[in-house]
């Protein structure tokens, strides 16, 4: 059975890397098999943080399973982490720079309040994907879960931006205050997103490919029809995904809906307005 | 801080050395510095092979971050293929007089035709006390009167007897009362408790299991998930708010609460629903995670009134609150449920192996990848139950509308 706990106290010269990391012309792979279970998250991240020290441009990850936290507030320039396995939630938290690949599916919480940087995600991004993102990209292959996008805001020249290839759930773009979000819904018929969408929306947008229903959208959120700028942006990020992930989007551009905000408060009018 | 108490060799999931009884005025029991949610992980065989245990350990531990060393267990049906017609009552004892006192309740009011003292190892981790674990294969007599109420169904009576007990015989707890199933549940880590029962001797078509991380109540043995009831398990992540509202439902059609905590209506309230009520899965689950009315005013008339009635009927059923549920039971086919709230706020993944003959469904991906690298997975939706049959397959992915199937 496993009793697969790593030790903590972690330090710039502890032996955590042993057996696990290798660097070959400042390209690092680390195996995550140990003998006693799973390796544990801040071992990984301990390792990881070693091979940016020696100034590694590239990280490979093998055998992730279910590690989470991976590269938290990693901000090494130019730097390049390929995951291959599962990632565990909060996989890129507060990423400042680095890009990071997935060859599989990730779990919840992907890119939680990231600052800058890129992450791929080459099958399903579960729940509350680029939560809070303040900056980026999120790139998604396949299909996301429910509150994906919520509370992302952009500020002094940094915009989040987030392409779902497949479909989202319920609350995306929940209290959205700034960035896009693109969701194309290939594969899948019927509207490629659920209800409540923008809820409470006060900046930022949301382009869908497919049908929206007045019903489907939340309180704050209003929809129309792109501006010849949105098609721009459109364009990029449509160019974006078709490179990243090797493929074509049919139909290209056509059939987007916005959804915007109504207003830039759109509760300002469930608050008292006495000045205090 | 004292050594008191320290028990070598339990760690928490970081490492450090788990001081069990180390709690102060500044430092909660089991404290770890970063806190979880509960794991749920939960397999079924659905061409009716058996799953060995140490399957359902290996999903369940690897979500180590969920959990904190307060709670785990397994429920396993199937289990028992030779005595499969016969109640397995499994029960915690606190010494000798416990098990005394319940044996010499339950011999005058059950024929008991077998009962064994349940595997627990000598050397485990699992802070002490440690409960006897005893179990007792049963038949429910023809003569069935409880306290001057006649003609209980075996079903009825079990019910009143096990929950009796529970509430009344002093140092016993029943902990599963089921047909073809047992729980293994216990205060301790995931990987402790499947060690203290040592969970890969047994095998079952169908595997349930938890690990806590308790938030609103407290951290006990009788307390830890599955809550089972009859042949009804319960595993659940989150928390019932409207506890109140539908403890109230599940007491006034005469069950009793006795483990303080939230998951525990839910288990009566599974029983309440859908074997006394009749409901067909898909209701009770409408009922226990409702649309809006806002949403309902949208559905085709037919399955709105449907919905309408049911919430109106069944309005003290509501779960509010954020929950992902696994259901098992035995009757009368094995089969599994999982369910997540209307928002969806607690994680719930299913996967189905390459062969399409077993199904998981899990809190995280990894649970599933662990044991099936290349299980095809997908979430089911907020409010809508997956269904699963041993021998029949995936009845229900939990992305259809929600009363497809169900005559009105």
């Amino acid at each position: 059975m496993d009793r697969s706990f790593c030790t903590i106290g972690h330090t710039s010269d502890c032996e955590c890397d042993k057996g696990h990391l290798s660097v070959v012309d400042g390209k690092a792979v680390i195996d995550l098999k140990c003998t006693d279970g799973p390796m544990h998250f801040a071992t990984l991240n301990c390792i990881m943080r070693k091979a940016m020290r020696q100034g590694c441009k590239s990280i490979e990850l093998n055998g992730v399973m279910g590690q989470r936290y991976i590269a938290s507030t990693a901000s090494a320039e130019g730097l390049k982490i390929i995951i291959n396995g599962t990632p565990g939630n909060d996989l890129g938290a507060f990423l400042n720079g680095p890009t990071i690949e997935v060859f599989g599916n990730a779990q919840d919480m992907t890119g939680n309040t990231m600052n800058s940087g890129r992450i791929v995600i080459h099958g399903n991004a579960w729940d509350v994907t680029g939560l809070a993102a303040r900056g980026g990209r999120i790139m998604v292959k396949g299909d996301t879960g429910y509150r994906v996008g919520i509370h992302m805001k952009e500020f002094a020249g940094t915009r989040p931006t987030l392409v779902i290839g497949g479909t989202a759930k319920d609350y995306l773009g929940e209290y959205m205050a700034g960035g896009t979000v693109l969701v194309l819904g290939l594969g899948h018929e019927g509207s490629p997103v659920g209800r409540s969408l923008g809820a409470g929306m006060h900046g930022g947008q949301i382009f869908v490919r497919g049908t929206v229903l007045p019903e489907q959208l939340g309180p704050g959120a209003s929809i129309s029809s792109p501006s010849e700028s949105d098609k721009i942006e459109i364009q990029a990020l449509l160019d974006d995904f078709e490179a990243t992930f090797g493929t074509k989007v049919p139909g290209g551009i056509s059939g987007m809906v916005k959804i915007s905000p109504s207003s830039s408060r759109p509760f300002s009018g469930y608050y008292d307005k006495t000045n205090i | 801080m004292s050594e008191r108490g320290c028990r070598p060799g339990r760690a928490d999931r970081r490492g450090m050395p788990l001081l069990a009884d180390n709690y102060t005025a500044s430092r909660p029991p089991a404290w770890q510095g970063q806190l979880g949610g509960c794991g749920i992980a939960s397999c079924i065989s659905l061409k009716g092979e058996r799953i060995p245990g140490d399957r359902v350990a290996r999903m369940l531990t690897i979500m180590k971050e969920r959990e904190n060393g307060l709670g785990a267990g397994y429920a396993c049906y199937g289990l028992f293929p030779d005595r499969k017609d016969q109640y397995c009552l499994q029960f915690f004892f606190d010494d000798e007089e416990g098990k005394h006192g319940a044996e010499e309740f339950l011999s005058e009011r059950l024929d008991v035709t077998h009962d064994e003292k349940v595997f627990t190892s000598e050397s485990s981790t699992v802070p002490n006390p440690h409960p006897i674990v005893w179990r007792y294969f049963a038949n429910v007599p023809g003569k069935r009167e409880w306290r001057g109420d006649k003609g209980l169904s075996e079903d009825d009576y079990m019910v009143e007897l096990v929950q009796h007990i529970n509430e009344k015989v002093e140092k016993a707890f029943c902990v599963s009362s089921g047909k073809d199933m047992a729980v293994f549940k216990g205060n301790g880590y995931s990987h402790e408790i499947a060690e203290f029962y040592d969970v890969e001797r047994y095998s079952g078509t169908m595997w349930l299991s938890h690990s806590r991380f308790p938030t609103n109540s407290p951290a006990w043995w009788a307390g830890a998930h599955p809550m089972s009831l009859l042949d009804w398990g319960v595993c659940h992540n989150g928390e019932i708010t409207s506890y109140g509202v539908n403890r109230k439902l599940v007491e006034m059609n005469g069950y009793r609460c006795t483990v303080l905590t939230d998951t525990e209506v839910v288990a009566y309230m599974w029983d309440l629903l859908v074997r006394r009520n009749g409901l067909p899965i898909e209701v009770a689950a409408f009922a226990m995670a409702p649309r809006t009315f806002e949403e309902i005013a949208l559905m085709p008339p037919k399955e709105r009134r449907l919905a309408e009635w049911v919430r109106i009927t069944y309005r003290e059923a509501f779960l509010n609150g954020p929950f992902s549920i696994i259901v098992g039971r035995s009757r009368p086919e094995t089969m599994l449920i999982a369910l997540a709230d209307r928002k969806k706020l607690r994680p719930l993944i299913a996967g189905l192996s390459p062969d399409d003959s077993t199904l998981y469904i899990a809190s995280e991906e990894c649970s599933m990848r662990i044991v099936e690298p290349d299980a095809r997975t997908w979430a089911p939706e907020a409010g809508n139950p997956l269904v699963a049959i041993v021998g029949k397959g995936v009845i229900r992915r939990g992305t259809e509308d929600p009363f497809l199937g169900v005559r009105s």
